[in-house]
């Protein structure tokens, strides 16, 4: 384990916590007392600010916020695979890193499992929606860096929308463009898209990601205890919400690339 | 419930056939096709129904239908639907003319825009046709290119990780002096059997693939290199060499060209540039005359009807 450190990288003790202050240990909500969703309805989810083309370097590039998720993403590619095997297909390749002052915890570079989960869960999201049949013998390679999360549900359908969106912007063929929203069972209401708080009040949580366009499901990652009439309304729930957020990506890809052929005209 | 804020906002007075705030899906107008005015889309978008049409780039056919695949310009020739993705961006290969600045200085080598990199080892050192590189040669390397320094040089080859290694191993590669730089669309540069062009109105330029380019006065035959008039010298300097009223101008004006045409995303060859350049000075106006709108509209409308 001690050739996971970065010896670059300071290295804080290996057991620290935040510090608690007077004012937030009042607000913890004492056992089932709270079930009521606070700040929003039940049936919300979070305000979006997307931003394609941020990174001039990447190929494709997007920037994505919703309230206190930040997640920057970059595509680079198509570029040629490393390893000389004739593939006949491309090769989605996801990387996720959470910066280590993302989470109320420090993450520890290198030594954190949950990228990797997380990473997985965004290229089952995205697989199905890109071409890469188009791409024989090459690599799409995304990286997302995590800079603030809230909650892994959420941090996995905001990824999987930054990462579609720069796929679109790196002009990589696609059948559609791919939208996720979570939702969370919490008593005998269903929750769209939790925070990190909502999400630990939660029995069951479930992350949908679907090419409205299309009318087609990519992925739906379920965790936790929900029963299936549950399941399926929570889908329903996401899939309405998904349609919504294409509408706001849509947009986004549309202004950026009329951005780019006015300059260019 | 939702809220979109963008950095940058397009013009006002820009307007597109079919704006976007119909971005529903099943939308079932084709008239774009017929205006032939500007057509955006996004993946997944239907464009039109597959028999009538045959599917081009950018686009798959599902369910009878022509769907776009990348985000982008809608164009049709014919019965032939493609989508071409914005794409501004320079794609290097090996060999390529590029002009670039310095942005970073590392030890044994220098970092310039867009992740390329100018290794130590690939610059020609002065005094000396090939030799060893020096530790002491290592130390000065703020002596042979500095942070913010224009230069011109060749793409070598890739690294692992697909940035570039640039060289400037040819004498006619380097330090770039005596001119002006202007950019544009790095499409606009197209592949030419030379990308150093002399016109003869005492103007050099180079067509960097990147879209930048040089402009720059004019070096004399037997001041290239390899002549005996070769200032091997002058190759680091940072001064520009005395340039008169007229060559100044001369390069103002082919600037303002490269500018108009690139505004109308018109490729710069070294014919179109020529032709430009005898154009504009039928006209009898002032250099900064040229980026009004009328006359750069007549330009390119000229242009246009020699290369038909």
């Amino acid at each position: 384990m001690q050739s996971a450190f970065d010896r670059r990288r300071i290295n804080g003790p290996e057991e620290s916590s935040p510090p608690v202050f007077a004012t937030e240990a009042l607000e913890i909500p004492s056992g089932n007392a709270q079930k009521t969703r606070k700040g929003r309805n039940t049936s919300d989810i979070r305000p979006i600010f997307l931003q394609p083309g941020l990174i001039s370097q990447a190929n494709g590039s997007a920037y994505i916020e919703t309230e206190r998720i930040k997640i920057a993403c970059s595509v680079y590619g198509p570029r040629q695979s490393k390893n000389t095997v004739y593939s006949e297909k491309g090769r989605l390749n996801v990387e996720l890193k959470f910066a280590p002052f993302s989470c109320e915890r420090r993450r520890a570079p290198l030594r954190d499992a949950e990228d990797r989960s997380i990473a997985v869960a965004i290229q089952q999201a995205l697989l199905s929606s890109v071409r890469l049949e188009m791409f024989p013998k090459s690599t799409i390679d995304v990286f997302l860096v995590v800079i603030e999360a809230d909650g892994i549900e959420g941090c996995i359908a905001s990824g999987s929308i930054a990462a579609s969106t720069a796929l679109a912007d790196a002009g990589i063929d696609m059948f559609g463009l791919v939208m996720s929203c979570s939702a969370a069972v919490v008593g005998t209401e269903i929750w769209i898209d939790p925070t990190q708080e909502e999400s630990n009040l939660a029995d069951g949580s479930l992350v949908l990601a679907c090419m409205p366009a299309l009318g087609s499901v990519t992925s739906v990652w379920q965790s936790g205890r929900m029963t299936p009439s549950q399941v399926l309304t929570c889908i329903e729930a996401c899939e309405s919400k998904c349609t919504d957020i294409h509408s706001v990506v849509a947009q986004s890809l549309l202004d950026s690339a009329r951005a780019a052929t006015t300059t260019n005209a | 419930m939702f809220e979109f804020t963008s950095f940058r906002h397009p013009p006002d007075n820009y307007s597109i056939k079919n704006a976007p705030d119909d971005v529903d899906m099943d939308e079932d107008d084709d008239d774009f096709l017929e205006t032939g005015g500007l057509k955006l889309t996004c993946p997944g978008e239907s464009l039109t129904s597959a028999q009538a049409y045959m599917r081009g780039h950018g686009t798959y056919v599902d369910k009878e239908e022509v769907i776009a695949s990348v985000c982008g310009l809608v164009e049709r020739v014919n019965k032939l639907i493609t989508v071409r993705a914005v794409r501004t961006r320079y794609n290097p290969e090996v060999g390529d003319l590029v002009v670039g600045r310095i942005t970073e200085e590392m030890e044994s080598r220098w970092n310039s825009r867009q992740d390329a990199v100018l290794m130590l080892s690939s610059v020609n050192l002065p005094g000396g046709v090939q030799r060893r590189k020096l530790e002491s040669d290592e130390l000065q390397m703020r002596t042979f290119f500095e942070e913010g320094d224009l230069l011109v040089a060749e793409v070598q080859a890739f690294f692992g990780d697909g940035t570039m290694s640039l060289h400037t191993r040819s004498l006619s590669y380097g330090k770039l002096r005596n001119g002006q730089l202007v950019t544009v669309p790095p499409i606009l540069v197209r592949r030419l059997k030379s990308h150093f062009i002399s016109l003869p109105c005492e103007v050099d330029l180079i067509l960097g693939l990147n879209g930048y380019i040089w402009v720059s006065k004019h070096v004399k035959e037997n001041e290239r290199e390899g002549e005996e008039g070769f200032d091997a010298e002058a190759v680091y300097s940072n001064r520009n060499d005395h340039i008169d009223d007229s060559t100044r101008t001369a390069i103002s004006r082919v600037t303002n060209l490269i500018t108009i045409l690139a505004a109308h995303s018109i490729p710069l060859t070294d014919t179109v540039l020529l032709e430009a350049y005898e154009w504009s000075l039928e006209q009898e106006g002032d250099v900064k005359d040229l980026l009004q709108e009328d006359l750069g509209d007549a330009l390119v409308a000229t242009i246009l009807a020699k290369g038909a």
